[in-house]
Formats: structure tokens, sequence, C-alpha cells
């Protein structure tokens, strides 16, 4: 009979059930520590799940592929094609503006219709060449109160005051506002065409599109594309569609969540080890008695294996619970059961390993517990000075130190658990204090470089943003002048940028993709060429060659599906100055690491883009104010008077933009600030759970000590110094360790921000030491009046 | 001469009718420079006595007065700083401090109370207790016999005029035994110092020269 082989889980079962009925303190500690960590990084986990849902949600059934420029004959080759699932035709008839908003009179096929997000459509689609389907908010701005059957005039282009009849009104309340949009019906668009050939946008939804990869679908529609007659250059893909289709978390998602849960789980490895640790190193002599019955390293480890694991259960399904409900809380919308239980299982399973790992240690320790010596054994019995040390004075100071140093690695861990608590405070209020909306504006071409007040050139569409911009600039000259003229006002700063279209020659594989691209003023090339990593910041080089010059190489990458390296050509379509489509080689020609405020993708010179599209090209003017002036108010003012009938011109204050980036912001770093507070409150568990212990294993040795002598104040003094050994070192890590990182954390964030107006958070790490501080007072006084309660005697004859 | 005094000493737990008496009416008198022995069975009270000769615990009714001090009048800081100016401690699991090593937990009580230590004293200490090889290690790696005498050094080393110990032969084996009531009996002699020992062992007790039984809480016999 092989006696090694009993099944002896029953009184292993019992045993561990017995010491975790015996431990309630550690119990507490261990499952608080579990479940925070495990609620935090799963809420973290599904709240980045369900804002991807929601996007996800938002583009699942949104076209695949735009195609510029087709005709009847190829749309209907379109739905001949069994390859796609639906095709859409869309024609821009016209645009007016109003003091009111933009009208668009629009000719949708029914694919189209049916495709519209978030609206309810009463009534039929217009079939006939005097009907219409107008929307609600047309109606509303109008003032019409007509209903569908009855009959509205409308004046299309040079089509004038023709009468249709409503066939149908679309409820467009969530769509944007100031944009009213009427539809008219194919025997209209062809009136109105006047017999010329209708060249329309087609919107291309593929078959079965989610059986393919991003890369397969786009290889599928430009083969149905070429199959039809289409060229690659007509085709531009839909990129929040392949963004969001078939990858539930983004690379950069995923390493948050590796970052912040491997920290938060690392913080909480150290709690469950320090409190596993001095619960095993105060049970050793249980442990020595159960090897002198008999019982095998083995079974001992697998006692405090079997408690550590039943804590992670306990802890780790509160913490669900709890992620569950913030998850849901947070996105209600975003809530999807298959990922939530996937997160959940991934999240379980790292936090099992995380315990299991830090539990391993001090069940060796339980495990090598030898029969003889664990009779003897003491968690504070040992000593870590030498064999053969000097005298030296015994003071309290003296015994404290002592005291910590007697066993390092609990003193370590615990200041190292408070430690990192104070580095990520630290971290966040770096962020805080630096990476702030004033600082953010003030130092990127997007924000406020230069003024107080932007115009911007807005469009609710982009097919038409490039006629207003490019064709009916209303930032012109008249404009200019009539700003110039306001007292107060120092300056107009511009920033050009032109609208279209890109697609890679040679070996630049790349289909057609709408784009941006921005310029840069003379004054700005010192700034640009500071930043550059390789080729060119020569203005004048680059107004002659058409010259590109990428920022980030690497997100040109993820938005466009390219690389750009120098020497590269690309193929731009933009609307020219005679309303023309116009084609213009592009030549990669300088490539910056994303600094100095010029964070936009593609840059030109301001002089390239107006060679290339014969027009101003301005995109917004910042206004620049006397720094001195006190009539803020009244420039704003000014200006709100000189845009209120421009529809076309969005007036963005800085003042105005700073609060609202701020409460973005704050939001983000409030995030940090929660974590860092978790940290904080593991720090504090470990710090309770580590006091208690000593005070437990320590009580006959302060007994000792005040009976040969040591008074009350005395002890009072010892035990203070202890608390701020403590709260010294966690101090210091903070700042030794802390500082740099916050410095490193907001480089990462915004280096040109760092670099320029970086302070260091001074009073955090005062404020960080204040509350350790009022920690380790307060649990002095609790130990003190612990001890008080309980007669020197009684503590000297306690068996530690 | 006396130099300890207990009148009606009581020491109770709980309530009636569940009462324990410890104590139960001690009342008695030590001459300075003696050397008294306290026996008696386990529970009789003999522990509950020395703590509250030593201060280390509060009677419930009764005085102890020391060097024509009553003890029970002081605050505990005041009763701490006497005891460690006038008592020395020696306990039966000698209770030293694992961080500090022989010489530091000798000084212990006069560091603690500000004070240097007189060399000359403190080398005859520390030689009539053998301790010259080992005054600097570590107290873990001192055996039993001399985990003792460190802590008789320590209760020696402020000149305390009373010295308490309670069976300080109890985890020790006969020849350290004996070795240890030599020391006190030197300390006794050579440096005139009171000594009340507890102790089970009658052939140890007839070394004092005054034994005092202790049954259930009174003074059976006083010899």
């Amino acid at each position: 009979m092989d006696y090694t082989k009993n099944n002896n889980n029953g009184v292993v079962y019992k045993l561990a059930k017995r010491g975790l009925k015996s431990n309630k303190g550690r119990n507490i500690a261990a499952v608080i520590t579990i479940a925070l960590s495990v609620w935090v990084v799963l809420s973290l986990v599904l709240s980045v799940l369900s804002v991807n849902q929601i996007n996800y949600d938002l583009v699942k059934d949104t076209y695949q592929a735009i195609i510029r420029d087709v005709d009847d004959e190829e749309i209907r080759g379109f739905e001949g094609d069994s390859r796609l699932y639906k095709v859409g035709a869309a024609y821009y008839l016209d645009y007016t503006q109003t003091s009111d908003g933009d009208i668009f009179y629009m000719y949708y096929n029914d694919a189209m219709i049916e495709a519209l997000a978030n609206v309810v459509i009463e009534g039929v689609y217009p079939k006939n060449e005097d009907e219409i389907l107008v929307s609600q908010s047309y109606l509303d701005m109008t003032g019409q109160n007509a209903n569908i059957g009855d009959l509205i005039e409308i004046s299309v282009g040079e089509i004038e005051q023709s009468v249709f009849k409503i066939t149908g009104v679309v409820d467009d309340t969530a769509w944007q506002d100031n944009m009213f949009y009427l539809f008219f019906s194919k025997p209209f668009l062809e009136r109105f065409v006047g017999g010329d050939t209708i060249e329309y946008t087609s919107y291309l939804w593929l078959e079965n599109v989610h059986n393919f990869t991003a890369d397969e679908a786009q290889q599928l529609l430009t083969q149905v594309c070429e199959d039809n007659g289409i060229e690659a250059e007509q085709i531009s893909f839909n990129s929040p569609y392949f963004h969001y289709i078939g990858k539930s978390l983004s690379s950069s998602d995923l390493l948050s969540f590796l970052l912040i849960g491997g920290l938060i789980l690392f913080a909480a490895a150290i709690v469950v080890y320090t409190v596993f640790y001095i619960s095993v190193g105060n049970k050793i002599r249980e442990y020595g008695q159960l090897r002198t019955l008999g019982a095998t390293k083995k079974q001992i480890k697998r006692i405090v294996s079997y408690e550590g694991m039943t804590l992670t259960v306990i802890g780790g399904a509160a913490g669900v619970l709890l992620g569950w409900i913030v998850g849901y809380a947070l996105r209600p919308d975003g809530w999807n059961w298959v990922s939530t239980l996937w997160a959940t299982l991934a999240v379980v399973v790292f936090v099992l390993i995380v315990v299991w790992v830090s539990v391993r240690t001090p069940a060796k320790l339980g495990g090598s517990a030898s029969p003889i010596e664990a009779g003897r054994y003491s968690a504070y019995t040992k000593s870590t000075r030498k064999a053969k040390t000097k005298y030296k004075k015994s003071s309290p100071l003296r015994i404290a130190v002592l005291n910590v140093v007697r066993s390092p690695k609990k003193a370590v861990l615990t200041i190292l658990s408070l430690g990192l608590c104070g580095v990520l405070f630290i971290c966040a209020m770096s962020l805080d204090k630096n990476i702030t909306a004033k600082n953010i504006l003030r130092s990127s071409s997007s924000g406020f470089l230069y003024g107080e007040y932007k115009l911007e050139v807005i469009s609710g569409e982009n097919n038409t943003f490039s006629e207003v911009q490019q064709l009916n600039n209303p930032l012109n000259e008249e404009l200019r002048q009539q700003i110039l003229a306001i007292n107060g006002v120092e300056g107009i700063h511009e920033w050009k940028a032109i609208h279209g279209t890109i697609a890679g020659t040679g070996q630049v594989a790349m289909s057609n993709q709408t784009v941006n691209i921005y310029g840069y003023a003379p004054q700005d090339e010192e700034k640009l060429t500071n930043a550059l990593i390789k080729g060119t910041g020569d203005y004048e080089e680059l107004s002659q060659n058409n010259g590109l010059i990428v920022c980030s190489p690497g997100t040109a990458k993820d938005i466009y599906g390219w690389e750009p390296q120098l020497g590269d050509t690309i193929r731009l379509t933009t609307l020219a100055g005679n309303g023309e489509y116009i084609e213009t080689m592009l030549t990669v020609m300088g490539i910056t690491d994303n600094t100095d405020g010029f964070s936009e993708i593609f840059r030109m010179t301001d002089s390239a883009l107006q060679k290339i599209t014969g027009t101003a090209c301005s995109d917004s003017w910042e206004i620049v104010i006397a720094s001195s002036n006190d009539s803020a108010a009244e420039i704003e003012q000014h200006l709100t008077t000189l845009l209120q009938d421009n529809p076309y011109i969005q007036l963005q204050t800085f003042s105005a933009t700073v609060e609202e980036r701020q409460a973005e912001l704050d939001t983000g770093w409030g995030m940090i600030f929660i974590l860092a507070l978790l940290l904080g409150v593991f720090g504090i568990v470990n710090l309770i759970n580590t006091n208690s212990t000593n005070m437990f294993t320590r009580i006959q040795e302060i007994g000792i000590l005040q009976a040969v002598g040591m008074t009350g104040k005395q002890m009072r003094i010892s035990l203070m110094s202890e608390g701020l050994i403590n709260t010294f070192a966690a101090t210091l890590i903070t700042v030794a360790v802390g500082f740099p990182f916050g410095y490193m954390a907001c480089f990462l964030v915004n280096e040109t921000i760092t670099t320029t107006v970086y302070s260091i958070p001074w009073q955090a790490a005062l404020l960080y030491f204040s509350a350790l501080l009022i920690a380790q007072l307060l649990l002095t006084v609790y130990d003190v009046w612990t001890l008080s309660k309980i007669p020197v005697i009684e503590r000297v004859n306690v068996a530690a | 001469m006396s130099i300890v005094e207990t009148r009606n000493l009581k020491k109770h737990y709980g309530k009636e009718p569940n009462i324990t008496k410890a104590l139960d009416g001690v009342s008695l008198s030590i001459n300075k420079g003696s050397f008294t022995a306290i026996v008696g069975t386990s529970g009789s009270g003999k522990t509950t006595l020395l703590n509250m000769l030593g201060g280390l615990d509060v009677p419930t009714e009764g005085t102890v007065t020391i060097a024509e001090r009553q003890i029970q009048s002081m605050s505990d800081e005041q009763l701490t700083i006497f005891r460690r100016r006038n008592i020395g401690f020696v306990f039966q699991s000698y209770n030293l401090v694992p961080i500090l090593n022989v010489y530091e937990n000798i000084m212990l009580p006069l560091d603690l109370d500000g004070n240097g230590p007189d060399k000359g004293y403190m080398e005859k200490i520390v030689d009539l207790l053998g301790l010259s090889e080992k005054i600097y290690n570590m107290v873990n790696q001192l055996s039993g016999g001399q985990q003792q005498r460190v802590a008789i050094a320590r209760a020696l080393t402020g000149k305390p005029a009373i010295l308490l110990a309670d069976e300080p032969t109890g985890n020790l084996d006969s020849k350290s035994s004996e070795n240890v009531m030599e020391i006190l009996k030197q300390a006794n002699l050579t440096f005139g110092q009171t000594i009340i020992m507890i102790t089970h062992n009658e052939v140890l007790a007839q070394m004092a020269d005054t034994v005092i039984r202790i049954e259930d809480g009174r003074i059976a016999e006083s010899r």
C-alpha cells in the first residue's frame, strides 16, 4: 500500500479553514486588497471596452467605401454585383446659407435614406419630380407647420420657386445643429442637371463584411471597383469603420491596461505577500507543531495556499460584482455580456496568478518550519545585526531604528507599498500642474499659439468644406480689415489648410484617403526645423518642390496604413480656386517627432498651399490683442457682432476653450488620482497590518523595556520614531522616484510643455508627507492607547 | 532596617461569588541587604506578590512601601523612573531585548535613565557574571544560563536597592542554577543589595537569609 498517496485533502482543508477563522485581521486586509484591485482593474477594462462597443455600434452598419464621380450605369453595375450588400448613391444639388444655419439640398437613393442613422422617417421616399422629403428641423427653422401631403415652395440652384409635395418627414433631432436637409427625387435630380451625366458619390456596403479582416475587405472592395471599371483614385475607405471593426482593443488601450493593471496588481501583490508573510511568521510555531505531528512540507504549503486562494475567491467575487456595477453604470449603452465575461475571466485569472505567486514564498516559509526550530521561532527573536556589535547607547530613537531594520524585508515592502502610492500621486500632481488646458492651448498650432480669439472656417459636410474654404472663403480681406479696426486688436495670425484626398504613387500603396494638410508661415520655420528628425525644413525648398512634412509617421500609419519615408510621393486631389478638382504630386521632404506644437500629421508651407490651389486657403485666424488690454469683453462683443450672420466662421475664445479642455483633463487626471488613492488604501492596509502584527508580536518586548525602566513618554517617542522612519523613507522614495517619473509622465503626454514650462509639484510632496505623518501619528496613538490598557506585567508574561 | 514593607496587601480578580484571591492580606517587612526567598506552590500568589513589590502590578487593596516611599501614590511615569533607579528585575524567561547586544542589554536601564555607567562597577559585575568574553555578542547567541546572567547583570547595573528575581533558575539546568544562585549571593554580599527571590526549589531557598512561604495568597510561614 502506498501511504504517500493517501487522500489528505480533508484534513488540509480543515486546517486551512481553521487558519482562516483564527486570523481575521489578515483576512480583512487581503480581501479588501484583492477586491479593490479586481474592482478597479475590471471597471477600467469594462469602461474602455464599452466605449469601443459604443463606437463599434456607431460604425458597424455604415458603408465601407466611398466612390466618387460614379454614373448611373456604374451604380447599376454595383447593384448587380453579388459581392455588395448595399449600394448608396448621393448627389449634392446645392446648399444655401441662412442666419440660422446651412440648408443642404440632396438626392439620396433608397439605400442611402435607409442607412440614415438615428432618424425616424414618417411617410415615404419621394418618387416623382415634385415630391420631397424634408427634415423636421427645416420645417421648424422656416416656421412652416407643414405635414405630409402639404405643399411647400422651394428654390434649388437655378430652379426657382418650385412647389413640392411633402411625402415624408425626417426626425433629425439627433443630427448636428444648424444643418437642415431636404431630399429630392431622382426625376427632380435629372431635371436639375439638365441632361448632363449625373456623377454621384456612391457608398458601398460589402456582403458578409464581418467575415473579412480589414485588409481583406479593402482588397475585395478595390477588386469590386476594378471589376466595375472604377479607377483606384475614385475610392476612399471609411477609416472609422475599419478602425473599430475587427478589434475590440487598440494596441494603446492594451498597453494602458497592462501598465495600469500591472501597477495596481503589483501593489496588491506587495500587500498580499506582506500580510501572508507576517501571518505565516506568526504561525511558524503552529506549523512546527503540525510538522512534529506528521504534516509534510507540502501539506503545510497547501494549507497556506488554500488560505490564500480562498481569500482570493471571496475578494475576487466582491471585486467582480463591484466592477460590473461600475462598468455598467459608466457606460450602460456599451454593455456587452460576451466581452464582459471574457474581460472578467482575464482579470480574475491574472489576479489568481498574482495572489498565487504572492502567497508562494510565505507558503514555502511555512513548509520549511522545522519541528525543532519552530518551537523557538518568533518573527521577532531574530536579529539582523552582526554576531558581534559595538556598544551604542540605547535611546528611544535608536530602539526605533533597530526595530525598523530588524525585519528589513517587511520594512522595505511596507515602505515600497507607501512609496508606490506616493510616486503615482506625484505623477498625477505633475500632470495636473503642468499639463493644463492653458499650457496645451498655448503650445499647439491647433490651440491658441498667438491669440485670445480664433476664427475657424467650418462646414458640416466634407464635400462642401472644400467649397467653403477653397472657393468662398469667409476669412477674406474685408473681414480682416474690420477686425483690425477693432480697438485693442494688435494683429491676426493666419493658419492655412487645404482639404482633399491623397493616394499613393510608386512604392506607396495607399488608396484614396481624405486628408487635411495644414500650412505654416515663414516665421514658424525655425520651430518646425527644430522638431525635424530627418529631411529639410527649408521654407523655400519645400515651397518650390511641393514638399510635405509628416509629423509622427506612426500615427500616419495607424490612420492611413502608410508609414511615410523621405522621398515618398503621393497624389493630392483637391479643389482649386477655379472650381476644378486638380491633382498635384507631393513629396515627403521632412519628418518631425511631433513636437513644438505642430502636431497635425501633414504640413506644407503656406506658399505651397496657395500655389497648388490658387486661393488663400485660410483655415483659421488667431486674433492677437494687446497684453495690457482690459477691454477683452468689448473685443469679443465686436467679433460676435461681426460674425453673427456668417455661418461658416466659428468664433472660439481662449478662456472658454481653456475651461472646456480643463474639464476633460481633470477627468483624465482624476482617474490617476483615483489610482493613487487606491494604492494609498493598499499602502495604509499594509501599514495597519504591519503595525498591528508588530504590536502583537512585540507587546512582550515593549513590556520588558517598560519593566526595566522605559517611561511611557520614551515608549511614545520610540513608537513615533518608527512611524517617522517609515514616513521619511516613503517620502524619500516618493520624491526621488516620483519627481523624475512625474517629469517623464508629463514629457510623454506633451513634450513641448514639459521642456518649456515644467514645474515640480513640491506642494504635492508636502501634502503626501503630511497625510502619511497623520496616518502614522494616529496609528501610534492607537498603539499607545492599546498598550496602556494592558498592565506591564501582563505584557511581560504574554507569549509572543 | 526595613526597606520593603507591605500592609494588608490584596489582589483580587473577578467579583463575588467567582472571586479569585491571588493575594489576601499580606503584610511583611524585609530588611535592607537581606536575601529573602519566597516559596509556595504553583498558584499560591508568590509571583503576584513579587509583581506588587516591583510596582509592575496594582493591588486591589493595601500598600507597598519601598525605601520609605509608598509606590501606590506615584504616577505611572514616576513609578517607572523610581523602578529603574531602585529595583532590578530578573525574570524566569530572561526577557532580554533581542535587538540589543549583551552590553547594550546590561546598560539599558542606565541608558534609558540618561546616565553613564560606573565603569569600575560595571567591570566587577561583568567579571563576576563571567560575561567578559561575550560582552558584544547578540543575546540569541548565548545559552540559557548565559542569558540569565545577562539578565542579572542588567538588574544589578543601576545599583538598585532591591533585586527582585522571579524563578531565576526555572529554565536552567542544575549546574547553571547553582551558578546563578552563587552570583545572586555574591551580589548580595559584594554590593549589599536586597534580594527577594521566588523559587519552587526548597534547596535553593535554603541559601537565603529568610524564607517566606505563601499559601492561598497569605503568608503561611516566615523563618
